[in-house]
């Protein structure tokens, strides 16, 4: 079979794999929205819906793939965040948002760059949101032993990570929590939550102790 | 209220220490505890002069004033704030000095003393976290950040290894195969040929014969309804007649003697009192094309499947004119029954379905005919048409 035949198959099918990739690429904005609020595992559809588009607008801006990347990682993960707050609200499509935020992040670290950016519909110069850094309060050190200490009680098992998480990174309240884990009451996830965080303190305390040790 | 004993106590006490001395005791941070039993000893002489000695009685006047003077010129001094309030109820500090500087030391030092029972409550009962919530928060945060990050260049590597697998042909023919048959086969399925719209029964019955149970049955068994396109479907809603109810090998013969439809409806509405003459149906809707499909096909696979309970079969001819009626059985599919009779004349056939209280006919010559309402007059003007 002639070569110009086969890479002509092959562009075929791979764009039958693309059609077929996965039937919630099709689904729209608020319908995405609301998955991924009901589980985590959905912020993939979100990743491989945007992500050709996302990456060509930035490639119009700058030639520099690895950063490209991390940003968009970055920009996913700040509308992640945004989206598992109750009171957000989406005053733009997705795409873009995401533009937005992104075509952001690239003026802010190459502030003498001149950028133009043909369609103005493809991004909002409104949207500023970007990740928000309770990280960087935290000393290095200190942030190593509260990490080790979250993946011992998550490896460990049971529900404290995930009260955790929930409470302290998808801001989730008492009564939401004891719902979606089946608690009685709003009462004994707090107790519960803790007595995890007794647990964390001691490990992240024990960590840190032989950390500074060594 | 100290005891006799206490008192001796205190009084030899009092003359072991040098008054300087027990100033100098006061001033010091352990002389909490010394100014607590030194103000109840003051607080005793305030009351209760007369039982101190003469000699302590006038060493703690002294001390009275010793201790304005340090309370007013040493802050830090830890004075209770009860021994404050006495000194300065008392009528010579009154005289001696201006009490305000003391109110500001009472209120700083009741302060420092409810901060110290606050502190206190705090170091019994909770243990100070390492962790503060931002610091708890900070964790959890770049653990999920990194997880997701993670994810995320797994995708990542997972399409690019896609791209590069070596061309499999085969699932390349299934995939291309797939796409053809869903671009191709509803081609196909629109744009078919048409069939017959109505499979003739053949032969026709016999006048005066009673209709083999079977035959009409299997004619609407083999009719295949499928052919019937939506559009084309031809339903109107027309009266059946219904006979009289009897045995299933009766059969009632009438003379016409002329093809006179008004008149042999109104003959046979005089002849036969559980004849139903023709009915207008003018409240009701129109019904869905597609529902009726459905319900002719679901009657053909009851006829399939199901014995038939027959209630009444006639066979209604008239020898003089060529028209004749054929009654099926009359029979039940889910909740509605259904008739199935055939007006035949000059060997065209008119087909009728009763299904609950609506009728159908089914008929060639008025294919393209939508679903109307029918009144007498419109079901002989039909009829007539044919002629």
């Amino acid at each position: 079979m002639p070569w110009n035949c086969l890479s002509i198959l092959a562009n075929f099918t791979q764009m039958i794999d693309r059609l077929i990739i996965d039937k919630h690429t099709s689904l729209t904005d608020s319908e995405l929205i609301d998955l991924v609020k009901e589980s985590n595992e959905k912020i993939d559809l979100l990743y491989v819906k945007h992500k050709s588009y996302c990456i060509n607008f930035m490639r119009k801006m700058i030639n520099d793939d690895d950063l490209i990347q991390d940003i968009y990682h970055d920009a996913i993960i700040t509308l992640y965040e945004k989206i598992i707050k109750e009171d957000f609200q989406l005053t733009a499509s997705i795409q873009t948002y995401l533009n937005s935020i992104c075509r952001n992040q690239i003026l802010i670290r190459f502030k003498k760059i001149k950028i133009h950016v043909s369609h103005n519909e493809e991004y909002d110069e409104s949207i500023k949101d970007w990740m928000q850094d309770d990280v960087e309060h935290v000393k290095e050190t200190k942030l190593n032993s509260i990490t080790q200490a979250l993946e011992k009680i998550k490896k460990a098992g049971g529900n404290c990570y995930e009260i955790l998480k929930r409470f302290y990174y998808e801001n989730q309240s008492m009564d939401k929590i004891a719902k979606d884990l089946e608690y009685t009451n709003a009462a004994n996830v707090k107790n519960q939550k803790a007595r995890c965080q007794k647990k964390l303190n001691e490990l992240a305390l024990i960590d840190f102790e032989k950390t500074h040790v060594e | 209220m100290l005891n006799k004993e206490e008192f001796e106590l205190i009084d030899s006490w009092f003359n072991k220490f040098e008054r300087k001395e027990i100033l100098e005791l006061l001033s010091l941070e352990e002389g909490t505890a010394f100014s607590h039993v030194y103000f109840l000893l003051l607080n005793q002489f305030f009351t209760e002069k007369s039982k101190f000695s003469t000699s302590i009685q006038v060493r703690l006047q002294e001390h009275k004033i010793e201790l304005f003077n340090l309370l007013l010129d040493n802050e830090e001094l830890n004075i209770e704030s009860e021994l404050i309030q006495h000194i300065q109820n008392d009528a010579d500090f009154q005289n001696a000095r201006s009490d305000r500087a003391l109110q500001k030391r009472a209120i700083r030092n009741l302060e420092r003393e409810s901060l110290k029972i606050r502190f206190k409550k705090l170091d019994e009962n909770e243990e100070l976290d390492f962790l503060s919530d931002t610091e708890i928060k900070a964790g959890i945060q770049k653990l999920e950040r990194d997880q997701l990050k993670e994810r995320f260049k797994k995708i990542d590597a997972n399409e690019e290894s896609n791209s590069r697998k070596p061309f499999n042909y085969f699932s390349s023919f299934l995939k291309i195969a797939a796409v053809i048959a869903i671009l191709v086969v509803p081609y196909f399925l629109l744009f078919s040929p048409e069939q017959p719209k109505i499979v003739k029964i053949d032969p026709k019955p016999k006048v005066n014969d009673t209709i083999q149970e079977q035959d009409l049955s299997s004619y609407l068994a083999n009719l295949d309804f499928n052919h019937f396109n939506e559009e084309e479907l031809v339903l109107k809603v027309a009266e059946a007649e219904t006979y009289g109810f009897g045995t299933k090998q009766e059969t009632i013969q009438c003379e016409i003697e002329k093809l006179d439809l008004k008149k042999w409806l109104e003959k046979m509405n005089d002849i036969q009192e559980r004849i139903t003459t023709i009915k207008s149906f003018k409240n009701q809707q129109d019904l869905d094309i597609i529902k009726v499909k459905d319900t002719l096909l679901a009657i053909q696979k009851r006829l399939k499947s199901v014995k038939l309970d027959y209630q009444q079969k006639y066979i209604f001819s008239q020898k003089k004119s060529e028209l004749s009626l054929f009654v099926s059985s009359d029979f039940n599919v889910g909740k509605s029954s259904i008739l199935c009779f055939s007006l035949e004349k000059n060997g065209e056939k008119l087909y009728f379905i009763k299904i609950g209280v609506f009728y159908y006919s089914i008929n060639d010559t008025n294919a393209k005919k939508s679903l109307i309402q029918l009144k007498d007059e419109d079901l002989i003007r039909e009829l007539e048409e044919i002629e």
